[in-house]
């Protein structure tokens, strides 16, 4: 089964007094050539259960299963190895290396994988060329504006062959043109190339994009109809 | 596709010529307190180790090549006819004044050795031959000090307890420990030079037959002969190494600056390695965010720790080369054998992978949900 599946999931911070229920047991499955956005208020556990999903964070019970994989049963010197495999990033700030040029920046999840020389090189430029950056290959990311830096981290994303996507407020840092141009890319990368994307998201221009809307609120989860999609994105 | 470590190393200048400052302070330091250990040594024991005997027979308890005690000459004939000895010959080394030209006085080393000598010989000549020993007065000494003696060259004339001492001949680069500078002239002069009764002397040393292990026949000499210790060249080089080295507390003192070079070096390196590592710790997030194992992470900090290193020992082991080549002209020589320059190098290498492993320690450690907190 490709995609994820999250399967009453909970995390809980902190004991007694000071507990905290980030996530409350929450159902929910992303599905190849999927677009899923997941909105809510800050602090509702967003980016709590997007780490859940993308290995980094355990949680306190539940199943997590990543292209068929449960990954809540595996140690924590495994997880690093899904991250790798199953599952490409892209964070808000780009969280690109400033001293490494743009094919290196892309490059270096391959060098994590032990994939070097010029079969390495080839695929970066490939992934640079599919996010529209082939002429950037040699500069650097100081050199970029945001939009950009951001294409540079999908083509990073990309360059593994991932089959799913976990995008952290992708455009929060980008204008409306730049914004636009990279939601398109991370659309097509669901519709076109059948990988399933989680986006989490407070930008109401990016609703659109969306094949499905999640709202979390107080560690709960609920789907927002087609309608309502309507509406939100109006 | 190239390292990040390197890559991370060449983005910050500042911080590198700091990282690379301290290595080099430290090889340099560790280089030249070694150097001088070395030259020490080597100072120490050079009379002896140089000698070409097999064999040195002293008074029994001597501790040292200075401190000699004297004893009947009549015995080289007994250590002559012992099984194994191929020649024996009387040898002086000790302590004596020498007044300059202009009056003043400086301690001096006597060397007394037996006309036609084939043992304890100075080496190095660079100018006079051996064989000008044999004049009237005559004495042999290193260039190195000329200045010291208050002379200039071949011909000028000092004395040694109101005796006339000639210069004949010139060496290069015999140097003693104590600053009392080698004076080698026959053993007749030395026994004049030196106060000795005519009828003693300091050692007798002993050339081994072909094939007579030294060891063995020191034990036999040493059986044959009352009140002495006979030890193979090799242990009496490290009996005097000990002595001047050890004893003195001299080549503890430079052993702890060369140690004390290294402490510096890795406290340098550890905190600017470790301060590259705070400021890069999101990039160490994002790496393993995006699937990066903490071997990985160690080897981006070893790879810049290593780099460094190998700069850092480049740099300052030049610099140690150039100056242990300008000490060969004074008379405190450092030596920098290749053995010691290897394991500098090696040392260089482990100061700097130990002072990166609290930065390993920090990066591994790093929480990869940090990522997402911007």
């Amino acid at each position: 089964m490709s995609g994820i599946l999250v399967d009453r999931v909970t995390k809980v911070y902190g004991s007694g007094a000071t507990v905290t229920h980030a996530l409350r047991g929450v159902d929910l499955e992303v599905r190849p050539r999927e677009v899923l956005l997941m909105e809510g208020p800050s602090g509702s556990g967003k980016t709590t259960l997007l780490s859940i999903m993308g290995a980094i964070l355990r949680p306190t019970s539940g199943r997590v299963v990543v292209n068929g994989r449960d990954i809540t049963v595996l140690g924590e010197r495994e997880l690093p190895r899904v991250r790798l495999d199953e599952l490409g990033f892209v964070f808000q700030g780009f969280n690109l290396f400033p001293a490494l040029s743009v094919l290196e920046n892309v490059g270096i999840a391959l060098d994590i994988r032990g994939e070097r020389g010029a079969p390495a090189t080839a695929k970066a430029r490939r992934a640079l060329d599919a996010v529209g950056l082939a002429d950037k290959a040699s500069s650097l990311p100081r050199d970029l504006s945001g939009g950009q830096k951001q294409r540079v981290a999908i083509a990073r994303a990309l360059v593994g062959s991932p089959r799913v996507i976990l995008a952290d407020e992708p455009t929060a840092s980008l204008d409306a043109e730049s914004g636009r141009r990279v939601m398109e890319l991370l659309r097509s990368l669901a519709v076109n190339d059948g990988r399933a994307v989680v986006i989490v998201t407070h930008d109401a221009r990016t609703l659109q994009y969306a094949n499905r809307i999640v709202r979390i609120d107080d560690g709960r989860l609920t789907e927002i109809e087609a309608a309502e999609l309507q509406g939100v994105a109006s | 596709m190239a390292s990040l470590a390197l890559r991370n190393l060449l983005h910050d200048r500042v911080r590198l010529v700091v990282t690379l400052t301290g290595i080099v302070f430290s090889v340099v330091l560790s280089a030249i307190q070694l150097g001088l250990f070395v030259g020490f040594r080597r100072a120490t024991s050079d009379l002896i180790a140089k000698s070409d005997a097999d064999v040195w027979i002293k008074s029994e308890g001597v501790t040292h090549l200075e401190s000699a005690v004297s004893f009947p000459d009549a015995w080289r004939y007994r250590v002559l006819a012992t099984p194994g000895v191929l020649d024996a010959e009387k040898y002086i080394a000790n302590f004596g004044q020498w007044k300059r030209p202009d009056g003043a006085e400086e301690g001096i080393m006597i060397v007394g050795i037996e006309p036609a000598a084939t043992m304890g010989r100075p080496w190095n000549l660079t100018a006079g031959r051996i064989e000008d020993l044999a004049q009237p007065d005559a004495v042999v000494v290193d260039e190195l000090y000329l200045t010291k003696l208050g002379v200039t060259g071949l011909g000028d004339t000092a004395e040694i307890r109101g005796h006339r001492a000639r210069i004949v001949g010139l060496t290069r680069g015999i140097r003693t420990f104590t600053t009392a500078p080698p004076v080698f002239t026959l053993f007749k002069n030395a026994v004049d030079f030196t106060r000795l009764e005519a009828d003693q002397t300091l050692y007798v040393l002993v050339r081994a037959a072909p094939g007579v292990d030294a060891a063995i026949l020191a034990q036999q000499l040493e059986a044959r002969l009352p009140n002495v210790d006979a030890l193979t060249t090799v242990e009496w080089q490290r009996a005097q190494e000990s002595y001047w080295m050890f004893g003195t507390g001299a080549g503890v003192t430079v052993l702890v600056a060369a140690g004390l070079g290294m402490l510096v070096g890795i406290v340098v390196v550890a905190q600017t390695i470790y301060a590259a590592t705070v400021d890069h710790l999101k990039e160490y997030g994002t790496l393993k965010a995006i699937g990066a194992a903490n071997a990985y992470i160690y080897r981006v900090i070893a790879q810049q720790a290593m780099a460094s290193a190998l700069v850092g020992y480049g740099v300052g082991i030049a610099i140690a080369l150039v100056v242990s080549q300008g000490s060969q002209q004074g008379t405190t020589a450092i030596l920098l054998p290749w053995q010691l320059v290897a394991g500098l190098a090696v040392a260089t290498a482990a100061m700097c992978l130990i002072a990166s492993i609290v930065s390993i320690r920090k990066a591994t450690r790093i929480d990869p949900a940090m990522v997402f907190r911007t």
